[in-house]
């Protein structure tokens, strides 16, 4: 009789023991995800807005390295062609200059689209987070093979200038 | 009787007061409305002129070697290091989550 009344109180025991540390690990881990979500709401506008700046300033170089690409192309069919010179090569120089200029626009939108996956609602934030660092990295490298493309243009068109070197307007 | 027909005529005295008040405010509001238009109107040209900005929208004539060696080079300096910069910013602000 005594053999069982120790041993029911002695599985009471482990029972309470366990029930006590299940009851004292839960609210840690709620309490971590929370101040987790806590701190990820109070950066989230900040987070939002570098997202963003990093975008439009993607966007801005675009621009940039358009209008250079513009006025090189206005150079070539103003001052080149019109002095009877030409770059055999010119076409195929500026469909690689549009070749690159869309893998950056390509990049750009696919990070566009990503910035707007994160929220701190969430599963996982941060993961939106690192998704979003490797779109732009990818559009970096993008902007950089675009602007390669318009120095090697700059740079055929110069070579021809030079070969044949006439002061403007005289032949 | 006579007594009670008094504040009628006080009413219809007092009302050309009140007409000139009336119009005294309306051209005040116009004047208002008008204001605030024109200052609208100079916040929104300010916006959309100004906010693009970071990066010249055009960029000058090519005219002779020269310049587009200098295009050249405007290519060169335009930093795309920023854009890790950029990035590492936003690391620091995600790193605590």
């Amino acid at each position: 009789m005594n053999k069982l009344v120790t041993s029911f109180l002695l599985t009471l025991a482990f029972l309470l023991t366990a029930a006590k540390v299940s009851l004292a690990y839960t609210p840690i881990a709620t309490r971590a995800n929370e101040l987790r979500t806590q701190s990820c709401e109070s950066r989230q506008e900040v987070i939002k807005n570098r997202m963003a700046n990093l975008l439009r300033m993607s966007t801005n170089m675009v621009e940039v390295f358009d209008n250079i690409k513009q006025r090189v192309q206005e150079y070539y069919q103003n001052k080149v062609l019109t002095n009877g010179k030409t770059l055999p090569s010119y076409e195929n120089l500026v469909q690689m200059t549009q070749t690159k200029k869309d893998s950056v626009q390509t990049a750009l939108d696919t990070a566009a689209s990503d910035s707007e996956q994160f929220s701190c609602a969430s599963d996982d934030p941060k993961e939106a987070l690192t998704t979003f660092r490797k779109d732009m990295q990818s559009v970096k490298t993008a902007l950089k093979d675009y602007r390669t493309s318009i120095k090697n243009l700059i740079v055929a068109i110069r070579t021809v200038k030079l070969t044949t070197p006439t002061p403007s307007g005289v032949e | 009787m006579a007594k009670k027909t008094k504040p009628i005529r006080k009413t219809s005295q007092s009302l050309p007061v009140n007409k000139n008040l009336y119009y005294a405010l309306i051209v005040l509001g116009l004047i208002l409305v008008l204001y605030l238009t024109m200052n609208m109107g100079a916040k929104k040209q300010y916006t959309t002129e100004v906010t693009p900005k970071g990066y010249e929208n055009t960029y000058p004539e090519i005219v002779d070697g020269e310049s587009l060696n200098k295009a050249n080079m405007d290519l060169d300096n335009a930093d795309l290091n920023e854009i890790d910069t950029e990035l590492s910013d936003l690391d620091t602000e995600s790193s605590n989550f």
